[in-house]
């Protein structure tokens, strides 16, 4: 039992029961009454004395239950409650994990089996149910709680409050999401909601001293959180982790799907996927495979088994052949015909793609007469011939608006001037080389008085240095999809020049030389540009494969938005972005079971959509032209998404013990511990009015001289 | 109960006696139920056989008889000397004492005023039928404002002219002091000339006790009628709360809380103590009346004394 509100009990008692101990010890101010004789009324009172036993206990048996009813009464002010010594702490943040393993159906019995996050929801509404009530009269001192719903995201579904019904109500509206699991945007969240403690100063911040108000964390999660070691609750917040689900689940799950077509006949399309096993056993498997909806082929698969704790995976491939786009989906069947779901997670036992159809990019070179690019990028097996533009063709196109149809513009050497701004990039996609765009004057950069504040955002700039001379490639981004499998060690440089990224410039090096960055990105919401910061010709580098094999993985990069060229595929709680025409107006996107999703176009003819909540194929549809591939329906143009989970941690659905925290350790607990807190203050009112009750009783059968 | 504040006392005769109530107690006589002798012969007829023209019996002559009285004519007859007895008429002594002590002062309407007017209409009665009046008042304050003498007393009144005199008396005591019934009763008993009726009005509320006293009245010739007065209040209390009862005579304090119990246990009480006198006067001749204070005084003198035999 707890009282809420002890210290207005203390002052009560403290004031209340010496009042009455002195009042009962003073003796009674009577009224004076004159009347003619007292001989008749001390017979009575001699009387009624002689005649009542215990006469003498009669004086403390109402002092007694005075003395009863009194505490009774303080001990209500005092706002006890039972079963409250249990909870910690009076913030407590319900981290609810909506994300796909949460869908998984083996929290239930086994005769009827529920989600996890069913499961979750029921322990989380009971939870609320045993926080303590608000106080009568200090409405403070009850157990408020916060709602927090999290997959990739985090999201505040109820802020903090002490009603039961709306923290409820709250948590009976969380829906599951198919997104993977990220404990540290939810704790930084919650951290973020925290009130805030009273420090005297402003700006005070003490090493291992929050500034918030110590809070609860209630995780309820099945512990498959790869990030929770990022995570950081407050030094005095205290983490519980609600365990949901059962640790020896097993799943078998898609968790890669990939479709390419071949680099010299664009019409054979290979897709392959992976399947992971996390069962104690290997598991025979039926992959299916439909193409838009018909099934295209079948096989058997077996998956080994989960060894040192990692799930065993086996891929698969099926080779296709088709030259117009299709919707691909991949599907895990229990083998030979046998009825029912593999297990017991079922988000992951299909897998979606779309390809597009079999296209060329469409290039433009602008070059005073570089026969050298011309003829490296006429041999680029995913484009056709490029258009070639001198300097003042491609301006007085950018001027008619036809230089937007190109997907990649490469620029050679030469400066470009848009909207009368002088060696500006306009919007688009561009490969340039060696020159150096969006430069400015290192005279222009604003001061900065304070070194260790964040530098003014400058947006992708950068500052040219001059000539450099000899130099060559110390490092560059092996992970960039422009520069996979793209070898630079051998190459000389005989002539360079030398960039500066200036701090505040959103520009990206790619490679290092030993005079500075020497390829980079310029990306921004209307453009993106690869610089390449020297002349081809003068290096050894065209004479190196690895010359052609950038050019053709920085054309596809660029042109198709970076890496979208074959299919169009995302992760749920993601967003994609795809290149639409230029005349796309009411932009819309819907998923599967109506759901609709976010959809935004920006001016150089991109558009974002997301992020999406489920997996399955979703519908982007516009009104404008179509683009090769996108069909037409009732006057809008059509095209679609693949979303799909293919997450090997998300797919591994056994439960965890424990979750590590980057500060602490919490160890799963039972979520059914939480009861229900009842009040006591009605009963112990109660009690003392009865007490009241049966005092005046027994004080009118009293009389005391 | 309560002590009667400011209370309006009677000035003089007209104050006590109204005329309606003069007309309704004319024919009224006090009467007794002993033989007494007086010392004047009055108008009435004495169930002592004596000298008066109404015949009442016949009884042998012994030696000693007054020849006067002698029956010739009988004698004549049988030769036997038979004495002819004849009802004696004779004045009676009424006597009349009431209680003007501080307790007597006390409820609505005052026991103290109504034994006033109760006396003077007895009184009165007595003096309009010749019979010898005295009054006594136990207690009471002297003119002067000291508690009196044990007693004060009017005598020998007799005839309608000297109800004046009587009135004076009465309206001339001033209730208050303490009372000594035992040493009052003595006083009475010691200083008390000839038979008759003796009426006591008083509460009977004396803490030392009432049977010394009235053991010292009776007995003595007096045929003795003892009205016990008790105002409304007394006999069914409305007090409440937190009291410290204060007796008016001598200042004793009892500190009581008011509740059904006591008062029921009150009651019982009153009852016991009333029951008891009548019980103690009833073994010992004496009649014993229990009136309200607010009875009408006709009412008193009409039906309940005529009732027990006191006035006719």
């Amino acid at each position: 039992m707890t009282l809420l509100t002890p210290l207005y009990a203390a002052i009560a008692a403290a004031i209340a029961i010496p009042t009455l101990l002195i009042l009962y010890f003073l003796k009674l101010r009577r009224q004076d009454v004159e009347i003619s004789s007292t001989l008749l009324w001390k017979k009575a009172i001699q009387d009624l004395q002689a005649n009542a036993p215990f006469q003498r206990l009669r004086r403390n048996i109402l002092l007694f239950l005075q003395l009863l009813a009194l505490a009774a009464a303080i001990l209500a002010l005092g706002q006890p409650q039972f079963n409250a010594a249990s909870l910690v702490g009076q913030r407590h943040v319900i981290l609810i994990d909506r994300s796909a393993s949460m869908a998984t159906l083996d929290a239930g019995d086994g005769a009827s089996p529920t989600s996890r996050l069913d499961a979750a929801k029921e322990a989380a509404a009971s939870f609320v149910q045993g926080l303590r009530e608000p106080g009568l009269i200090d409405r403070d001192a009850g157990d408020l709680a916060m709602v927090i719903a999290f997959d990739r995201e985090a999201a505040v579904v109820q802020q903090f409050t002490g009603d039961k019904r709306k923290l409820e109500q709250a948590i009976r509206s969380i829906t599951p999401s198919d997104g993977p699991s990220n404990l540290e945007p939810a704790v930084r969240l919650a951290r973020a909601q925290a009130p805030k403690l009273f420090l005297p100063e402003d700006n005070l911040v003490i090493d291992g001293i929050s500034d918030r108000w110590p809070i609860s964390l209630q995780v309820f999660t099945d512990g498959r959180l790869p990030d929770a070691d990022r995570a950081t609750p407050g030094p005095s917040d205290t983490v519980v982790f609600h365990r949901l689900g059962k640790p020896d689940t097993g799943n078998l799950g898609v968790i890669a799907l990939r479709a390419d077509r071949e680099f010299d006949d664009p019409s054979k399309v290979s897709v392959f996927a992976a399947i992971q096993n996390t069962f104690p056993d290997s598991k025979r498997i039926d992959v299916q495979l439909s193409v838009d909806g018909v099934p295209a082929g079948i096989k058997e698969l077996t998956v080994p088994a989960l060894t040192d704790n990692r799930g065993g995976t086996q891929g698969i491939a099926f080779p296709l052949s088709r030259s117009e786009g299709a919707t691909i989906e991949v599907r895990l069947l229990q083998p030979a015909g046998t009825p029912g779901d593999p297990d017991a997670f079922s988000t992951d036992d299909r897998a979606t793609l779309v390809i597009q159809p079999a296209k060329s990019l469409r290039l433009a070179l602008v070059t005073p007469g570089n026969l050298l690019l011309r003829y490296a990028l006429e041999s680029l097996p995913q484009s056709g011939d490029p258009k070639v533009l001198s300097p003042a063709e491609y301006e007085t196109a950018l001027r008619s608006g036809q230089a937007f149809d190109f997907d990649v513009v490469v620029i050679d050497g030469t400066p470009i001037a848009w909207r009368d701004k002088k060696n500006t990039l306009p919007p688009g996609r561009f490969l340039v080389f060696n020159h150096l765009p969006n430069t400015i004057d290192p005279a222009s950069l604003p001061q900065r008085p304070d070194p260790n504040a964040p530098p003014t955002p400058l947006g992708p700039v950068l500052i040219d240095r001059g000539p450099a001379g000899p130099s060559s490639v110390v490092s560059w981004r092996r992970d960039h999809r422009a520069l996979r499998s793209v070898n630079l060690d051998t190459l000389d440089i005989f002539e360079s020049r030398s960039i500066d990224i200036p701090q505040g410039s959103s520009a990206q090096s790619l490679a290092e030389s030993t005079s500075g960055p020497i390829i980079v990105e310029l990306a921004s919401s209307e453009s993106r540009a690869l610089v390449v910061g020297f002349d081809p010709a003068a290096s050894d580098w065209p004479q190196d494969l690895s010359f052609i094999i950038f050019l053709s993985y920085a054309t596809d990069y660029l042109g198709t938005g970076g890496g979208w060229a074959v299919v169009r595929s995302s992760q749920p709680g993601l967003t994609v972005s795809d290149r639409l025409p230029d005349n796309a107006s009411q932009l819309e996107c819907s998923g599967p079971n109506g759901i609709s999703v976010g959809a935004g176009l920006a001016s150089d003819g991109s558009a974002s959509f997301g992020p999406f909540p489920r997996v399955g194929i979703y519908t982007a549809s516009w009104r404008g032209s179509p683009a090769p591939g996108d069909r037409s329906r009732n006057g809008r143009v059509e095209r679609d998404f693949a979303v799909n989970l293919l997450d090997p941690l998300e797919s591994d659905v056994r439960s965890a013990e424990q979750i590590s925290l980057a500060t602490q350790e919490a160890s799963a607990s039972q979520a059914d511990a939480a009861s229900v807190v009842r009040s006591l203050w009605p009963w112990l009112l109660l009690a003392a009015l009865s007490l009241v009750v049966f005092e005046w009783y027994i004080y009118n059968r009293k009389v005391h001289v | 109960m309560l002590k009667a504040q400011n209370p309006q006392r009677p000035r003089g005769i007209e104050d006590l006696l109204s005329a309606e109530l003069i007309a309704r107690i004319g024919p009224l006589d006090v009467t007794s139920r002993r033989v007494f002798s007086g010392k004047l012969k009055g108008e009435r007829r004495s169930k002592r056989r004596g000298e008066s023209v109404e015949f009442a019996d016949h009884r042998p002559y012994v030696s000693g008889d007054d020849l006067r009285h002698i029956d010739w004519n009988l004698f004549a007859r049988l030769d036997i000397l038979f004495l002819k007895l004849f009802l004696e008429e004779e004045d009676l002594s009424l006597h009349l004492v009431f209680d003007a002590s501080a307790s007597s002062d006390c409820g609505s309407p005052s026991k103290f005023e109504f034994m006033q007017k109760a006396a003077m209409a007895l009184g009165y009665v007595g003096l309009l039928n010749l019979n010898r009046v005295a009054c006594t008042v136990i207690g009471g304050l002297t003119p002067d404002g000291q508690p009196n003498p044990i007693t004060q007393a009017i005598r020998d009144l007799r005839g309608r002219r000297r109800a004046i005199d009587l009135a004076q008396f009465i309206c001339s005591i001033q209730p208050g002091g303490s009372t000594d019934f035992r040493a009052a009763a003595e006083r009475i008993a010691l200083s008390r000339r000839g038979k008759g009726v003796m009426i006591l009005f008083s509460d009977f509320l004396f803490k030392e006790g009432y049977d010394a006293g009235l053991r010292l009245l009776v007995g003595r010739g007096y045929d003795l009628v003892a009205v016990q007065v008790l105002s409304p209040q007394e006999i069914n209390p409305t007090l409440a709360g937190d009291l410290k009862l204060k007796d008016v005579e001598d200042a004793d304090a009892a500190e009581v809380t008011i509740s059904a119990p006591l008062l029921k246990r009150y009651t019982q009480t009153l009852t016991a103590y009333t029951d008891r006198l009548r019980e103690f006067c009833g073994r010992r001749g004496i009649q014993s009346l229990l009136v309200r204070s607010d009875t009408p005084i006709d009412s008193l003198l009409l039906d309940s004394l005529r009732k027990r035999g006191v006035l006719r």
